[in-house]
């Protein structure tokens, strides 16, 4: 492009160009932000996607005014519960304090979805703390992740775990399936690019390739653009289009809070527990070559514990709980441990429930438990797992 | 890929300008510009580019044909061959599953046990504006009115130039050809600034006004069945707005970048909503189908030099194709319909007509083109009397949600489109508080745009 047409004017011809050029400027230099100056908690700002670990080492993530998932998914900044997380990951990139992974005092790992991560909690209210509070004992926590028989095996030996023993505590969200029928473990990006670059890789080659390849993903200027945008979605000045993924809804007690929409669904959809229950034999059995228990924690979503507190009943077929059962009877016809938690937590609601105030054990506008709601799974998870390593 | 995304503005356009401009013979810059428009193409659906190949080599070859030969049956075969070719796949991938089901829904009504079914077609994008292209390219060959290129490149530049590609204009050949002629010697800054205020024009009609309106009435429209009465003419009256922003803007843009490259795109909106009659408004509204519907159809049929009847029989087998044309829709072909009677209406009443104030006049034609647009719009039979019922009917329902973005909007729209000057009744050379406030305006797009809010033109899927 020659230049004398960019001679400077109030015209288009030069003010667009260089409007243009300047916006790309922009969104190349706001990729380089770190992304918790971007997002509003913790789970996007330390997540790695194609890195080694699944969340970036020896971070320590410490806010004041986080908020959840929902109200940020819905466009409901009305319904946002600012709460403070701090969040620690250790040198494995796991939600632990720093020494767990070098203490050689684990006899528990834990192993599950982001419930177990401990999203959106702080560090001494995460699901692997509390359980060890209530166990007596050193839990470690490898969430998000699943417990492969390849992961668990060198995790195990990575954190010093009691040799040829330990229970692997496995949350099975309502939602999600247990890991695939096979011992090979799928790479994550940055280890595939190893792989591939061999001695080539000088030691942040891979990294560097990852991190420019997650940038290229999310741009800052996109997320502010988006939030920004979202302002005017208020219903009076244009229609809030994101409504329609949530369901805002009062309990019985007067509280509103919000639920995802797919939850919903999820809760009635009829499920075969066939599959799950196959994958769940191989893999205790596996886990069993390698002296491991496995102790299975069957958590339900946020609406499969509220659905019989809501002011405006749900009539729909309750297929959660009996999916629930029947992976449980399965389990249990097997001999793998296993734990419920859809009453325990639809105990500990309606007990919330019923104090003053309407207390939750999930938060308002978040799609996971809160401290309350932890607390309640971690006591039911340390009575299974003392059962489950009795002989 | 749309005009109105990241990849198309920092990437696809500044590629594509600065190379061509790098390349300085002829057959450089056709081969560049049809690579170019195929790779926009593709960015859609890369499948369908075979299909738009045979359709330009069909038609290139009948244009040699047509050059060579003046044995009149010959030279028939030579326009009856390759037309049968461009219209069987466009009946093929736009008509097919329509037919089928319309044959099911007869046979149903007959009672007769018919359950047709056919393979599930992708209407590939853009196919309405190619199929017109190349078989206006062959019938002005066989009327001479042409002279067929036998540069191929230049040819198959022409189908594929990526500005009118997928919505339009319909461009004619020897609308461009002197363009496409001179390729070589254009100079890059000649007409940058009129492409460029073009460009962000339209823009701005399509990304600010029709997709905020979008944004406002299509989850209003999606459930019909709750509008109040009210609602249901703001509704409709932000689609009448909607569709004139979109297309128009788009029409706009690819002026604009047409002109980046040194190509007169031709006007294809003239104000339509300031018409004062049916036919004052199809001399304004989609000019570039207006008159290949009036040149190469309603002419040859006839037009209007054979009386009355064969007039107005013409004007209803020219609508209503018209209106099959926009999609395999009965809704549409009633759309055309209804076009169709108000023209010949207006050739009946015409004189009682247009002895109204203009005012009156102007008003009354947005009027009857707004009832138009809700065939046009409605998915379905149902859609459409249940909104004609809720407009015509008084009916109490919820206020719309973003009430309050709609009248701003539509405020600002029906100024300009009802008062204002068109893109081309401005001479693109701005005051300075003009020219800052449409860049301004086009950051605003580009904010819009980043968050997400990237809605395709309307015209897309014709």
């Amino acid at each position: 492009m020659s230049l004398d047409r960019l001679r400077p004017s109030w015209q288009p011809g030069f003010l667009v160009p260089v409007l243009l050029a300047a916006w790309l400027a922009a969104d190349i230099g706001l990729r380089a932000l770190p992304l918790d100056r971007v997002s509003y908690r913790v789970w996007e700002a330390l997540r790695t996607f194609g890195a080694e670990t699944p969340f970036r080492p020896n971070a320590r993530y410490d806010r004041p005014r986080v908020y959840g998932n929902l109200a940020a998914l819905g466009n409901q900044p009305d319904l946002r519960e600012y709460h403070r997380v701090v969040f620690t990951t250790d040198s494995l990139g796991y939600h632990n304090r720093p020494d767990l992974a070098t203490g050689g005092s684990v006899s528990a790992i834990l192993f599950g979805s982001s419930f177990s991560a401990g999203s959106e909690v702080s560090d001494w209210e995460s699901p692997a703390v509390q359980i060890g509070r209530a166990g007596g004992r050193e839990v470690y926590n490898a969430a998000p992740s699943d417990p492969a028989p390849a992961r668990v095996r060198a995790l195990a030996a990575q954190v010093g775990m009691r040799e040829g023993g330990g229970l692997v505590i496995f949350e099975l969200l309502e939602s999600a399936d247990p890991p695939p029928i096979t011992a090979a473990l799928p790479d994550p990006r940055e280890l595939r690019c190893r792989v591939i670059l061999g001695v080539w890789d000088r030691r942040y080659t891979c990294w560097a390739l990852t991190w420019v390849s997650d940038r290229l993903v999310v741009s800052a200027l996109q997320v502010f653009a988006a939030r920004l945008y979202r302002r005017l979605q208020n219903d009076r000045v244009l229609p809030n289009a994101a409504a329609r993924h949530v369901i805002r809804t009062r309990l019985q007690s007067g509280t509103e809070l919000l639920f995802l929409g797919d939850e919903r669904a999820t809760y009635h959809r009829r499920r075969s527990s066939e599959d799950v229950l196959r994958r769940l034999t191989w893999l205790s059995n596996r886990l069993a070559l390698q002296r491991q228990r496995l102790l299975v924690v069957l958590t339900p979503h946020k609406y499969s514990v509220y659905a019989p507190l809501l002011a405006e009943p749900d009539t729909g077929l309750a297929e959660t709980p009996r999916y629930f059962a029947a992976l449980e009877a399965g389990m249990r016809a097997r001999g793998i441990a296993v734990v419920d938690l859809l009453e325990p937590l639809r105990a500990a609601a309606r007990d919330a429930a019923a104090r003053r105030g309407g207390g939750l054990i999930f938060w308002r506008d978040d799609t996971h438990w809160n401290a309350a709601g932890i607390a309640a799974g971690a006591r039911a998870i340390a009575t299974a797992a003392r059962a489950a390593v009795t002989p | 890929m749309l005009f109105n995304s990241p990849l198309f503005l920092f990437a696809f356009l500044p590629v594509t300008y600065l190379v061509f401009w790098r390349l300085k013979r002829k057959d450089d810059r056709y081969v560049w510009l049809t690579l170019t428009g195929y790779l926009f193409y593709a960015a859609w659906d890369y499948r369908f580019c075979a299909l738009m190949a045979t359709s330009t080599v069909v038609a290139y070859l009948a244009g040699l044909g047509l050059a060579r030969w003046d044995d009149p049956r010959v030279r028939r075969l030579c326009l009856i061959a390759p037309i049968t070719v461009d219209l069987s796949l466009l009946g093929f991938f736009k008509y097919a599953n329509f037919g089928l089901h319309t044959a099911n829904s007869v046979a149903a009504w007959l009672h007769v046990p018919l359950h047709l079914s056919g393979p599930d077609i992708v209407l590939p994008v853009g196919i309405s504006f190619y199929t017109f292209h190349t078989i206006t390219y062959i019938v002005d060959a066989y009327r001479r009115t042409i002279t067929p290129t036998r540069n191929f490149f230049e040819f198959s530049c022409y189908v594929s130039l990526f500005s009118q590609l997928v919505a339009g204009p319909i461009v004619r050949f020897r609308q461009i050809e002197q363009d496409l002629e001179e390729i070589d010697q254009h100079q890059p800054g000649r007409t940058w600034n009129i492409g460029w205020s073009f460009f962000t024009i339209g823009m701005i009609k399509k990304v600010i006004i029709a997709d905020s309106i979008a944004a406002i009435i299509n989850p209003a429209l999606a459930g019909y069945g709750q509008l109040s009465t009210a609602g249901a003419w703001l509704c409709m009256l932000g689609y009448a707005y909607q569709i004139y922003f979109d297309f128009s803007g788009y029409s706009d843009m690819a002026v604009g970048l047409g002109h980046l490259f040194g190509i007169r795109i031709p006007q294809n909106f003239n104000s339509p909503y300031q018409a004062t009659d049916p036919s004052d408004f199809w001399r304004r509204w989609h000019i570039s189908l207006s008159t290949c519907l009036r040149d190469y159809l309603y002419v040859p049929l006839g037009g209007s030099r054979e009386g009355a009847w064969h007039t107005y029989r013409n004007i209803m087998i020219t609508m209503l194709l018209g209106g099959l044309w926009h999609g395999a829709s009965w809704t549409f072909v009633a759309w055309g319909g209804y076009h169709g009677l108000l023209l010949v209406a207006y050739r009946l009443a015409g004189p009682a007509w247009d002895a109204l104030p203009a005012a009156l006049r102007r008003a009354g034609m947005f009027f009857l083109v707004l009832i138009g647009w809700v065939a046009f719009r409605a998915n379905d039979w149902r859609m459409a009397s249940g909104l004609l019922g809720t407009m015509f009917s008084w009916t109490s329902g919820p206020e719309l949600a973003g009430m309050i973005g709609l009248v701003l909007v539509l405020g600002v729209a029906a100024v300009v489109a009802h008062a204002g000057r068109n893109t081309w009744q401005v001479s693109h050379q701005w005051p300075r508080a003009v020219g800052v406030g449409l860049a301004a305006l086009f950051a605003v797009s580009l904010l819009v745009m980043y968050a997400g809010q990237r809605i395709p033109f309307l015209y897309f899927q014709f």
